[in-house]
């Protein structure tokens, strides 16, 4: 079994293009042309830089390259792909490059002015955009994830699950797990958030073994929404992500209604 | 360096390359076979999580899905072959116990009653050694809760692909029923494809891992592995792309 800790003793630095580009780096960039010009593209559509200085972004891009080949070849250990790490270098490098020309990105319409309308294209590129990007933010909260899952159903009074119950606290015993259901796990739309975090304080204070009280439950689930907010605004330049819209973004989560990708 | 330094920057932060490590383990579905330290300081750090979702939104669209092999990620494919070899070994070291077995067994046959006797004592022996020695290997109850719970962590990655479709395709009247709770053994998966085509049924874990790929047919299919309890997802698919996703649990 993989030691969860530890990187393999010797990594082989086996991808090819890694070895290519120790002999050759301009071979690597011509190859890799097709991805500088995506990540080019991505940036405009985003509202870094107007279009018609793509191909100058395209030659500042790959210049900062060529000087960094250097610092590429030293830094770069292998662990991941190589055509990742360039693409997190050429993205760095878009952000300095929009940084030094100060251009202050096109304002994507907020998620919670969406209408419903499928047709406008500008709607539909933001709304998929963000529910792919979310969806990708998710599994970066890690041992918080549950957690977050549980409190996102009870802010937005989704049901419960038994899997979502036993994720966030393995250890739960059988008659709790039936009180949970039994108040959560079907409609409770009609039970006020004072009541929600009354009950379940209790099984908070059980499931993570501290005192938990309604208020920490709420200001912690805010705190999240933040910072998912946080994380969109700055994966999307320009866009307006409040808590409003990462709920919905959560609701379109638990019961998907936005737009079909 | 073999520790996990190397992918953190002086001040505590993912570099370039653990970022670039946490975007391949997004696009590959892998996230749970990332270093324990890279999962557990991004699950803190937002501004890790900034940058992990920066990169990941200029690669989205790129196709990570014919890669052959990973640095560093057991890709599902591999783990699956490792899974099978490991599994043919097993089989192959019970089948060499039981064949040992028999053949002490008529040996021992063929002896005098006393050697019998002596036979069965050294038997017991061993079985109480085996017993001394299996026992360390079974898990506390806590963890074996723990490790149970963690078979039923809903995947980010496949639960926003549940019950998509494709314009191609239209799929309706899928058993088993997406959220079901099934037994472990003998489940049928069945469908009304619309054009009527023969569909590989693929049966994945929590983590994405590939569990069981039928052969590519109609409908019904009897899944022939025995599952054990978990959440599961299962994807049709015409060899080109995935035309129908659902879940199901198994108890």
């Amino acid at each position: 079994m993989r030691n969860s800790h530890n990187l393999p003793e010797m990594q082989q630095l086996t991808d090819p293009d890694f070895d290519l580009f120790l002999r050759d780096p301009h071979a690597v960039l011509l190859k890799y042309q097709n991805l500088v010009e995506v990540i080019v593209v991505n940036c405009i559509q985003s509202g870094m830089f107007p279009l018609e200085q793509k191909r100058d972004i395209i030659q500042s891009v790959n210049l900062h390259l060529l000087e960094k080949t250097d610092a590429i070849k030293e830094q770069y250990g292998g662990t991941s792909l190589f055509r990742t790490y360039l693409s997190a270098i050429i993205r760095n490098t878009c952000l300095i490059l929009c940084a030094q020309v100060g251009r202050r990105p096109i304002p994507v319409r907020a998620l919670t002015e969406y209408d419903g309308d499928p047709a406008e294209p500008v709607d539909r590129y933001s709304i998929q955009l963000a529910r792919r990007l979310f969806r990708a933010i998710l599994p970066q909260f890690g041992r918080h994830l549950p957690k977050l899952i549980i409190c996102m159903k009870l802010r937005l009074r989704k049901g419960l699950t038994e899997e979502d119950i036993r994720a966030w606290w393995p250890r739960c015993s059988p008659r709790d797990l039936g009180r949970l259901l039994e108040k959560f796990g079907n409609e409770y739309q009609n039970v006020n958030e004072k009541q929600v975090y009354a009950f379940v304080s209790p099984f908070f204070i059980a499931a993570e073994g501290k005192v938990t009280g309604e208020a920490a439950i709420r200001k912690w689930t805010v705190l999240q929404l933040e910072h998912i907010a946080d994380v969109l605004n700055s994966a999307i330049p320009g866009s307006d992500f409040d808590i409003q819209s990462v709920e919905l973004l959560f609701e379109d989560y638990f019961f998907p209604f936005l737009l079909r990708e | 360096m073999s520790n996990t330094k190397r992918l953190f920057t002086d001040i505590g932060h993912l570099n370039d390359e653990g970022v670039a490590l946490f975007v391949d383990a997004l696009k590959l579905h892998t996230v749970a076979q990332l270093p324990a330290d890279v999962r557990d300081h991004v699950a803190d750090c937002t501004d890790c999580k900034k940058n992990i979702t920066g990169v990941f939104a200029v690669v989205r669209n790129e196709d990570y899905s014919l890669l052959s092999q990973h640095p560093y990620l057991i890709l599902n494919r591999t783990a699956r072959r490792r899974a099978a070899g490991a599994t043919w070994r097993i089989a192959a070291a019970i089948g060499g116990v039981a064949l040992a077995s028999a053949l002490i067994y008529y040996l021992v046959a063929r002896n005098s009653e006393g050697n019998i006797r002596q036979s069965e004592h050294v038997t017991q022996e061993s079985a109480r050694e085996s017993v001394a020695v299996a026992a360390p290997e079974l898990a506390p109850q806590a963890a074996h809760t723990e490790q149970y719970a963690a078979a039923f962590t809903p995947s980010p990655e496949y639960e926003s692909l549940v019950e998509t479709g494709t314009r191609s395709f239209s799929i309706s009247e899928v058993r088993p029923a997406n959220g079901s709770t099934n037994q472990g053994i003998g489940i049928v998966f069945s469908w009304k494809a619309s054009p009527q085509k023969a569909l590989q049924v693929v049966v994945m874990d929590n983590t994405g891992a590939e569990v069981w790929v039928s052969t590519r047919s109609l409908p019904p299919i009897a899944g022939v592995r025995k599952l054990m309890g978990g959440l599961y997802y299962w994807k049709l698919t015409d060899g080109e792309e995935a035309v129908h996703v659902g879940k199901f649990t198994v108890r």
